[in-house]
């Protein structure tokens, strides 16, 4: 088996008297879409905050390819290959969906620094264009984000990471708010997307069928702990696992 | 309509261009206006990423009081001197930017409004250095050695004045079309994301700082020689506050909106302090109302607005 692309080892985080993360450990393997399951409260998002630097933790850490990554400033972790995609689109509401991901591919090439290159120029909007065919985006490039569905707020959310050109993208609920008629169209754009680009994937996910549709492996979190992990199929029919969580 | 529009702001640069030998008498106030304008465009810039500082005046005083000595190191220089007094405002604000563009709203304003009274309190007491109360004079008599009298060097400094708010307009244009620019207003709607993008807010801001140091200062120091003087007086926190007002009234939505609004200030002091003697804030105050409740975008987003019916309407 290779090596793993993200490691938390004995990860702890604890607000006051509420165990958030409690001796986490967990290897995610370059390529495989990672699911995590549980209740409300049982400290998925956390996890990702503590991954992308959201949140230090009081004990252990974490490595991205070996290298430690613990307590690093969200940006640097960014900048190291590890991006993220939120529970509530974190966008530029009021610009056209086109402009957000202008600026994403600015921020993450060369050029951003220089004055004479305008945003519409086509250093940035050649990678943009590409962006918003891989996701799906192209019939609203011109709306505001404000403006434009859910759905679509979720994608361009993701595409957003994607042109950071990350190995390891982290999502969380990526179909959150949207109706159940939607969720499988916009998973399978989204598993098109990761797999086109080669991006491993960790996603914080609620709905059973996406994730024993899509998920590599599962892991379910309880009480900032993980009580088991493995394929979807051993995870989701495990009775212990239907009782409690599920 | 595009070329229409370009070809009228041509105009207006062209009649402004013109207006000293139409009236000499106003040269002075044109040239005051121009040197308000680069205040307010400073203001306005950080307005961007909607932080509003009530302490640019800091920046504006530091041009001048540069502009008071190297007016004297320089043999009274002009261009040399405007140079050197910007980039000294613009050192002075990368100094307290490393500081203030951690703070955010309110955070952001006061502590612009307290450097800036700090520096108002120090030119008033370190007598020696800044002539206290007295101010200094500020002295310039030419330019690349050629001694000119005080006609030729008012008409100088205007044209001097005019070129540097038309290039420091077009290079903020520019500026914010590129993406540095344009982070501003994505700090303002989501600075985690632009966090999570790998950029940092703190840097963005910084750049946009300095660079609105520098304009202030620019201004000052134009200010600083029309007036052939500077007093404290000009970092004082009103003096701030006049540089938002302006670019408030002119609108944020494009440079030309901080000229417009140093103009439309300028004209109220000047004209309606002859008719109203010294309650012509009372009639600023109206107007800052009209324009607050029936334009709130300035007289930049009101002309706009026109411009954009008259191209809805041909289509």
């Amino acid at each position: 088996m290779s090596a793993p692309l993200l490691e938390a080892r004995g990860v702890d985080l604890h607000f006051g008297g509420v165990q958030a993360a409690k001796d986490v450990n967990l290897q995610i393997f370059p390529g495989e879409f990672f699911f995590i399951i549980g209740q409300n409260g049982a400290g998925k998002s956390t996890f990702l905050n503590i991954c992308t630097g959201y949140l230090k933790p009081q004990r252990g850490e974490i490595l991205f390819q070996g290298r430690p990554i613990t307590g690093l400033a969200p940006r640097a972790i960014t900048r190291a290959g590890i991006a993220r995609a939120f529970q509530h689109p974190q966008l530029f509401m009021q610009r056209s969906v086109r402009d957000n991901l202008r600026f994403a591919v600015a921020a993450h090439g060369t050029g951003f620094w220089r004055p004479w290159r305008a945003l519409d120029d086509p250093h940035f909007d050649a990678p943009a264009r590409r962006l918003l065919q891989l996701c799906d985006l192209e019939r609203v490039a011109a709306q505001p984000a404000a403006k434009v569905a859910e759905g679509f707020r979720k994608l361009l959310d993701v595409a957003l990471a994607l042109a950071l050109e990350p190995t390891l993208l982290l999502l969380d609920e990526p179909t959150s708010g949207v109706s159940s008629a939607d969720k499988h169209g916009i998973m399978t754009t989204l598993a098109q997307a990761l797999r086109k680009e080669r991006v491993t994937a960790v996603f914080v996910e609620h709905d059973m069928e996406v994730v024993r549709r899509f998920a590599d492996r599962v892991g379910v979190w309880a009480n900032g702990q993980i009580l088991i992990s493995g394929p979807p199929e051993a995870v989701l029919d495990d009775p212990h696992v239907r009782e409690f969580v599920l | 309509m595009r070329a229409v529009r370009s070809l009228l702001w041509l105009a207006v640069v062209g009649g402004y261009a013109v207006l000293p030998w139409l009236a000499p008498s106003l040269t002075y106030q044109l040239t005051i206006v121009l040197a308000l304008g680069l205040a307010a465009l400073a203001v306005s810039l950080m307005l961007q990423a909607g932080l509003i500082s009530f302490g640019h005046a800091l920046f504006y005083a530091a041009g001048a009081y540069a502009a008071a000595y190297l007016g004297r190191l320089t043999g009274a220089h002009v261009v040399i001197t405007l140079l050197l007094s910007s980039l000294s405002a613009a050192l002075l604000a990368l100094i307290a930017g490393l500081l203030i563009v951690r703070y955010r709203g309110i955070f952001f304003a006061m502590l612009n409004l307290a450097l800036s009274m700090v520096a108002y309190t120090l030119l008033l007491k370190l007598y020696n250095v800044t002539g206290g109360s007295d101010g200094l004079v500020v002295s310039a008599t030419g330019v690349a050695g050629y001694a000119m009298g005080p006609t030729g060097l008012a008409d100088l400094l205007f044209y001097l004045a005019l070129a540097a708010a038309v290039l420091a307009a077009w290079f903020v244009r520019v500026y914010l079309r590129s993406p540095a620019g344009w982070a501003l207003g994505a700090i303002q709607d989501r600075e985690i994301r632009v966090e999570y993008l790998g950029v940092s807010a703190r840097r963005v801001l910084l750049v946009a700082y300095v660079l609105s140091g520098g304009l202030a200062g620019l201004g000052g120091a134009i200010a600083g020689i029309a007036v052939g003087h500077v007093a404290p007086d000009s970092a004082y926190w009103t003096t701030s506050a006049g540089f938002v007002v302006m670019a408030v009234l002119g609108g944020g939505g494009d440079v030309f909106g901080a000229f417009a609004g140093a103009a439309l200030y300028e004209m109220l002091s000047v004209f309606a302090a002859q008719y109203l003697s010294s309650s012509w804030e009372l009639l600023l105050g109206v107007i800052i109302f009209v324009i607050v409740r029936f334009a709130p975008s300035g007289l930049w987003g009101f002309y706009d607005g026109l411009w954009r019916r008259m191209a809805a309407g041909e289509r």
